[in-house]
């Protein structure tokens, strides 16, 4: 299973990847936005976790773009305290879930396994 | 003006010598030289801190990620490198700048361990040192570290400073409380002598948001408070959470010296008031002013009713054309015939009340 983390906090990117991959993901890092939708078209993640405020390209252009695609990937959106009115635009963008700072990662682990596992049943 | 020339040649010639020339050029060349050196060395000074920034950064960020996400990590082993670095103090307080912000992004096992580490390393102490600095924004920053990081040992020192005469300094530790100790927090609200500006009051208000209401122990005391920042603060309070046990106090408020309590006042009213509200707002319309009249015409709707009907009427004649057009509104809102009122008006004095009666029923329609 991998998994595309877009984040431009180093050390809270860190954290999530050793966190996933401790689960038995494989993590795809990114730090921006640009980098984000290269590695998504070219390494075709089988979920997105993007931060909402990302260089270059904003998390919620990514979760247009991804959902334009012709089997559109599941994203689950992380926003900071107080982004209510992004997070609502995000999810009418058709992002999948979101989770908002500070979060558990247990929580953003059930948010991953329970998308995968919807995401399965149709394969 | 011949003369006047030949006056100003010779004091030229006086002055301006070759060789003050050739001084004012060294000396000129001299500061130049000096200028440009001195960039120079800021840039290199800079670069150099930057350099040794990322030099560790990359080291003690795998560090520490390690650590937060292990569940065991209290006995947690300090390698030798890293141990040699934090004997320097940007290497420290680059740690602490990673850990608050890591903090923030966290909660459960990584929140925990994040804070078991700062206290391993000490660094609890490099923040309480910064509550005794001088410099305010040092201050502010010490208890900032304290406040994310939960050390609530230190509440004695910081609540001292939320009555502090620094605004910033003031702002940090009444946040800080509120993180530590959630609606009990409040408390600093009994003894703050210093304005709490309206920035502050929505910082706490958002922060508040997200705790569980556990109540206010003294609301009816600060809506008392001779600080009028807390007196408004307070009736924030009372309309957010609907402390209607708190309506007498608020409706004394009608009558604060102040004008922005009475504006609070007014919409804390609309929110917890009971069949009486709408008359005590009417009745205080007339010792009004503008701002405070149209106040009171835009909470209305809220509780207005029939009773209300003749002071609309009124107030439909008289003032503003915007306090017209509020009255309006509320008639045409909350009265059973407002808006026939509204329309027969319109046909008497076209002049405003047309354009009021179609701007009215426009906003009716949608």
């Amino acid at each position: 299973m991998k998994i595309l983390i877009a984040e431009d906090d180093s050390l809270i990117l860190k954290t999530i990847e050793l966190c996933l991959k401790r689960d038995g993901f494989e993590i795809i890092c990114c730090m921006d936005g640009l980098d984000a939708m290269e590695k998504i078209e070219s390494l075709q993640p089988d979920l997105i976790i993007v931060d909402i405020m990302l260089p270059y390209f904003s998390g919620l252009e990514i979760v247009g773009k991804v959902k334009q695609f012709k089997n559109p990937i599941p994203v689950i959106v992380i926003s900071a305290m107080g982004q209510q009115s992004v997070v609502e635009e995000a999810m009418k963008l058709g992002a999948d879930e979101y989770i908002s700072k500070p979060f558990n990662i247990a929580a953003l682990t059930a948010h991953i396994k329970r998308l995968t596992s919807t995401e399965a049943i149709p394969a | 003006m011949i003369l006047l020339d030949t006056n100003f040649d010779d004091t030229f010639a006086r002055y301006v010598k070759p060789v003050y020339l050739y001084s004012a050029s060294v000396v000129f060349i001299l500061l130049t030289a000096t200028l440009v050196i001195a960039t120079f060395n800021t840039l290199y000074v800079k670069k150099k801190k930057n350099c040794f920034k990322k030099s560790i950064e990359k080291s003690l960020e795998d560090w520490i990620t390690e650590v937060i996400i292990n569940e065991s990590s209290v006995g947690v082993a300090i390698p030798e490198n890293i141990q040699d670095l934090f004997k320097k103090p940007e290497a420290r307080q680059l740690v602490i700048d990673e850990l608050v912000r890591n903090k923030s992004s966290f909660l459960g096992i990584v929140s925990e361990n994040i804070i078991k580490l700062y206290y391993k390393l000490g660094l609890n102490v490099d923040s309480r040192i910064k509550l005794d600095d001088r410099r305010t924004h040092i201050q502010c920053q010490g208890i900032h570290e304290l406040g994310v990081m939960e050390q609530k040992d230190q509440l004695q020192k910081v609540y001292r400073f939320t009555n502090s005469k620094d605004k910033d300094v003031r702002i940090e530790a009444q946040t800080a409380v509120l993180q530590w100790y959630g609606f009990k927090g409040l408390r600093f609200l009994d003894v703050v002598s210093y304005p709490i500006t309206e920035f502050q009051q929505l910082k706490l208000l958002e922060l508040l948001r997200q705790l569980p209401f556990t109540g206010f122990s003294k609301l009816d005391k600060w809506l008392t408070s001779s600080n009028d920042t807390v007196v408004s603060f307070a009736l924030k309070l009372a309309e957010h959470y609907k402390q209607v046990q708190v309506h007498k106090e608020a409706e004394q408020c009608l009558q604060h010296p102040n004008e922005a309590v009475r504006v609070q006042a007014v919409k804390t009213l609309a929110k917890i008031g009971d069949s009486k509200t709408a008359d005590l707002l009417t009745l205080a319309y007339n010792k009004e002013r503008f701002t405070n009249r149209l106040n009171i015409l835009k909470e209305l709707p809220k509780i207005a009713g029939d009773d209300q009907r003749d002071f609309l009427i009124i107030q439909l004649h008289e003032g503003h054309e915007y306090l017209k057009l509020a009255a309006a509104k509320v008639l045409a809102h909350c009265t059973a015939e407002g808006m026939e009122i509204l329309e027969a008006k319109s046909y008497d004095t076209p002049i405003p009340y047309k354009e009021i009666f179609l701007h009215v029923k426009a906003e009716a329609a949608r």
